[in-house]
């Protein structure tokens, strides 16, 4: 079994208006690997949220080719997408989306209950302790989002993205809302999963974070400038 | 102006992209304002607007009110000498006049129709102000006693009848033998009071000595309402003050000529005066209220669906709002802005209501004009047009008004600095749940009430009658000269008739008979052996009526044509009534007593028949009708008519001292008697409709407008993975508990109004109500699978970032 987790040959993305037609994203060739981390980093309106969109499944490109885990999915139906996301892919947004009127619990365990294969609700308490232990959250199972700090938002935000063991954790300016010393947590405790082996891709214009990442990739006017690490064309 | 104008524009702008909304709105507040506009109208004119006559307020009928001695009934009505009398002796009355009514056949018309006749004394035009479109009203000439035999007629009858003859005045119009002059036409503008009996306008006014009472012209002690007084009061005496004089003069009148009467002995006068505005009104004033609560209710129920869809509107507009406040906007000029959507939206709906209220009334004219007193006044003029007014101003505020509510000011400048991803429009969950279990309560009861009510006439309406009418036109004679003849004159001119309508090209048949749509007399009839009576419903016929009409002979022969010669005591029943006479053996050949003890034969037992408008057969019976009878039953060949004036040309060759009283179209009949069946089943299934409609609308505005509260929720579902019928399931799972309750107090609501008129409400219940519940169960069930799934489609449909972003 390969180790590419996520591979996107010639990826675009235009928007179409009446009048304009944008081109967000150009010809887009990606791959990341297995434990990898990965920034994407560069000016605002460069296309980072949209290239993490259609990485997410959250958006659908307007050409070019898409893998997860070696499955096409540039062109699945609503369905089949959330599927996939479901069981492949981890997001954590910079506003966290938590709902509110669920508990802590309930939160983290969403993700297994959209599962196709459903889980006994003893393996789902197992998984989401087990998921809140890593980012040091379990004590506050019970409470309700409204109830923890932005950061203790976040981290609970984590830990769903990981609830579903997913391919690939998607992160979307995850310290944008937060003050300093809680974002500097945020990264530690993904820089911690990375080395736990979770493969990372996050989005950022915080050149700290984005430095952190092994890889940093930066997307100017849509396509992407340079890799300072590896970079592999679609072949 | 220009500000008001670019602010209209610009809610144009943000409208238009919004069609369903507009068809939500306007077919909602349209259909309702349409019928809260129609009953305003119909309260203001019968409630309010003074009628149309001179001095209307001192227009008054004049109730004398008998008690008679040893009982405490009072009867209100007048002897015919009395009230000639003291309307010729009276002086306290600043005008009285002297009135009748009746029917009459115009005879030298080709087409001899029937007239409603109006029978008065001269002041009564100048009482009620007739204006005239030709000719003049009666003088003093044609007062009382002095025989002078004019006529004044109806603009109706003058077009209808006459062709709108300009040559019209000086015609001659002859009823029951005596020949009147019209000398004038009254104007189209003129408004019948209508005092005889509500939806009867008079076509031809005659002069009072024509009337068709004056045969009691001599009798005291016969007291009648066929005939009334009607006077203007002074307008410096009281009520009180005027009733007394009146009840002295009467008093001194009418005692000396019933001295010695046994009826009127120790009798005490009174008098009652009683304005023409309540007469006319007469009891419907409690109709027109609960009415007038019944439009307002419904407008109730559509305004809060309405702000719903509104307030989810506002939601919506939500960051636009935000830009807005950003960029100066204060509160004030925010109300403005939702004000130009609102009052937009309230003009198209009035666009839409004016026609249906106009509508409301021509419906009011055609087929209410028999409950409803002065439905010609309702049209649509100032007061409906003023009262739309009122109610755009009214509504468009309050809409406008509610939006703002929702919006909290300083949570819009919030919105905007969190990029959107805030929430700042406030309607609590609560408030939701209670708004939808207030809408489903409200909505499942009215869809069960009319759904019951509905499929009782639809029932009645699909009865078989058990008897075929098809084709079939009831002619019913009137002679021209004050006494009927005798039988024996009649029976060769009746079969005389009969033959030479039958040989018309297009009449198939004639039997001479009341039809099955006649009028049935009622009789308790005594069994003779048993001596247990029988309320029966009875007819006279002649043998060949139920071959005509296919009703079958179940046992026994019919009476022949002997039967009706002789007058013999023989009768037809129906099997019910057998049935219940002889409950093993057969009811032919037993005894009927009837009146006076005459007894009958059953010759016959016939299939039980069901009335239109009934839902069971009755204990029916038919006897010999003379061979004299002036009725006859016509049955057409297929796809042939027969009009007024061809019966009219075939009856002047037999006897021309006859004419057609009455020539009725069987099925027409039927449909009249079906009326209120039709006109139920038309009514019900609009409000089941609209109730529903209106429901749906309230639903989707209140689900609508919480998923887009809940957007960024949804987003984030479908993130993490859930498909569409997943949230298709949490969505309608959330609004399950609120539409639950609320099915659960309708049915608790519904089960205590039966509770409390279980008497009047038991016979509408029966099985089918089981299926009616289930229907209104599911059709909440579907609009509520609607109301969720429509404002989730453009979250659902779309890849999931658009929820996200809330685009």
């Amino acid at each position: 079994m390969t180790d590419i987790k996520i591979q996107m040959k010639n990826i675009a993305k235009v928007f179409e208006t009446e009048e304009v037609e944008t081109h967000a994203l150009k010809d887009i060739n990606l791959t990341i690997r297995q434990g990898e981390y990965v920034s994407i980093s560069g000016p605002s309106g460069c296309g980072k949220s949209t290239l993490l969109s259609i990485m997410g499944l959250l958006d659908v490109p307007s050409s070019g080719e898409y893998y997860i885990d070696g499955v096409e999915v540039a062109s699945l139906g609503l369905s089949e997408a959330a599927r996939v996301r479901n069981s492949k892919i981890g997001f954590i947004f910079q506003s966290f989306n938590l709902i509110d009127e669920l508990s802590v619990f309930e939160n983290v365990a969403l993700p297994l209950r959209y599962a196709l294969e459903p889980k006994s609700e003893a393996q789902i308490r197992e998984r989401v302790e087990q998921c809140l232990e890593w980012v040091q959250m379990a004590h506050r199972i019970s409470h309700h989002p409204n109830q923890l700090s932005g950061g203790q938002q976040q981290r609970i935000a984590i830990a769903r993205a990981l609830v579903a063991d997913p391919a690939i954790l998607l992160v979307d300016e995850p310290t944008g809302n937060l003050d300093s010393k809680s974002g500097d947590q945020i990264i530690e405790v993904l820089q911690e999963l990375n080395d736990r082996g979770t493969t990372i891709c996050m989005v950022t214009h915080d050149p700290r974070y984005a430095h952190m990442a092994k890889r940093q990739l930066h997307l100017l006017d849509g396509s992407i400038e340079n890799s300072d690490v590896l970079m592999e064309s679609a072949s | 102006m220009n500000r008001i104008l670019n602010n209209q524009k610009q809610s144009w702008q943000a409208l238009r992209k919004k069609p369903g909304l507009i068809f939500t709105i306007t077919a909602t507040m349209g259909m309702t304002t349409g019928a809260l506009l129609c009953v305003l109208t119909l309260a203001y004119v019968l409630l309010v607007q003074p009628l149309p006559y001179p001095d209307q307020h001192r227009l008054y009928k004049v109730n004398p009110q008998i008690t008679t001695e040893g009982s405490n009934k009072t009867i209100s009505a007048w002897a015919y000498p009395a009230m000639v009398e003291f309307y010729k002796s009276q002086q306290v009355l600043e005008q009285s006049a002297m009135l009748s009514f009746g029917e009459d056949v115009l005879i030298n018309h080709p087409a001899q129709p029937t007239l409603h006749t109006g029978y008065a004394t001269p002041e009564w035009f100048d009482m009620v102000g007739a204006p005239m479109a030709m000719g003049r009203s009666f003088d003093d000439t044609q007062g009382v006693d002095k025989h002078v035999p004019v006529a004044v007629i109806s603009f109706r009858v003058w077009q209808d009848v006459f062709a709108a003859d300009p040559q019209i005045i000086g015609k001659q119009m002859d009823f029951s033998g005596v020949s009147f002059k019209v000398i004038g036409v009254m104007a189209k503008s003129f408004i019948d009071p209508q005092l005889y009996r509500t939806g009867i306008k008079t076509d031809v006014w005659l002069p009072w000595d024509y009337n068709l009472s004056s045969w009691l012209a001599r009798n005291w002690q016969r007291l009648s309402g066929q005939f009334m007084l009607v006077g203007k009061k002074p307008a410096d005496k009281s009520d009180n003050a005027v009733a007394n004089v009146i009840e002295q003069q009467l008093t001194q009148l009418w005692q000396p000529n019933t001295t010695g009467s046994d009826r009127f002995k120790g009798a005490r006068f009174g008098i009652e005066l009683v304005s023409f505005k309540s007469h006319i009104l007469g009891d419907i004033a409690g109709a027109i209220l609960l009415l007038l609560a019944g439009a307002a209710g419904l407008m109730l129920i559509a305004t809060v669906n309405v702000a719903n869809v509104l307030m989810s509107r506002t939601a919506e507009q939500h960051r636009t709002l935000a830009i807005r406040a950003a960029l100066g906007a204060s509160p004030g000029r925010l109300f403005y802005t939702l004000l130009g959507e609102s009052a937009q939206l309230m003009l198209f709906s009035i666009v839409l209501a004016l026609p249906m209220a106009a509508f409301g009334f021509s419906v009011l004219q055609q087929w209410m004009a028999g409950i409803f007193p002065r439905v010609d006044e309702v049209t649509l003029g100032p007061i409906t047009i003023l009262f739309a007014l009122i109610v755009v101003v009214a509504f468009a505020l309050c809409f406008a008004w509610l939006g703002s509510r929702t919006i909290n000011y300083r949570e819009l400048n919030r919105t905007l600095q969190s990029s959107g991803k805030g929430t700042g429009v406030q309607v609590s969950r609560k408030m939701r749940a209670t708004l939808i279990f207030s809408q489903v309560a409200l909505a499942s009861s009215l869809i069960f009430v009319n759904g019951v009510l509905f499929s009782d006439a639809y029932k009645i309406l699909q009865k078989p009658s058990g008897f075929n009418i098809d084709n079939m036109l009831r002619l019913n004679l009137s002679f021209n000269q004050a006494q009927w003849p005798g039988d024996n004159e009649l029976k060769p001119i009746m079969a005389d008739l009969q033959t030479r309508l039958e040989q018309l090209p297009q009449v198939e048949r004639v039997v001479r008979s009341y039809s099955p749509l006649s009028r049935f007399s009622v009789n308790n009839f005594r069994e003779e052996s048993s001596g247990e009576r029988f309320f029966v419903r009875y007819q006279t016929v002649s043998r060949d009526y139920f071959d005509m009409i296919g009703q079958p002979v179940l046992e026994g022969e019919l009476f022949g044509e002997l039967d009706q010669k002789s007058y013999a005591p023989r009768i037809v029943i129906n099997d019910e009534l057998a049935k219940a006479m002889a409950k093993d053996g057969s009811a032919v050949g037993m005894k009927l007593l009837g009146r006076r003890n005459r007894a009958y034969t059953v010759v016959a037992v016939v299939k039980s028949v069901t009335m239109p408008g009934q839902t069971k057969p009755e204990y029916r019976a038919y006897v010999p009708a003379s061979l004299g009878l002036g009725s006859a039953i016509i049955k057409l060949k297929p796809g042939q008519k027969l009009t007024s004036e061809q019966v009219v040309s075939v009856l002047t060759d037999v006897d021309p001292r006859f004419s057609v009283g009455r020539l009725d179209d069987l099925a027409q009949l039927k449909f009249e008697r079906l009326f209120p069946q039709y006109m139920t089943t038309v009514v019900t299934a609009v409000l089941a409709l609209l109730s529903l409609f209106i429901a749906a609308v309230g639903l989707y505005g209140i689900v609508s407008y919480s998923t887009q509260l809940r957007r960024t929720e949804i987003g984030t579902r479908m993130a993490i993975g859930a498909t569409k019928g997943m949230l298709i399931k949490l969505l309608l799972k959330d609004n399950a508990k609120p539409v639950c309750w609320g099915l659960g107090f309708g049915l608790l609501l519904l089960v205590a109004i039966y509770a409390l008129k279980a008497d009047v409400l038991g016979a509408y219940l029966g099985i089918d109500s089981v299926l009616v519940y289930v229907l209104t169960l599911a059709s909440i069930s579907v609009i509520t699978f609607i109301a969720c799934y429509l404002p989730l489609a453009q979250y659902v449909n779309k890849p999931a970032i658009h929820a996200l972003r809330g685009q």
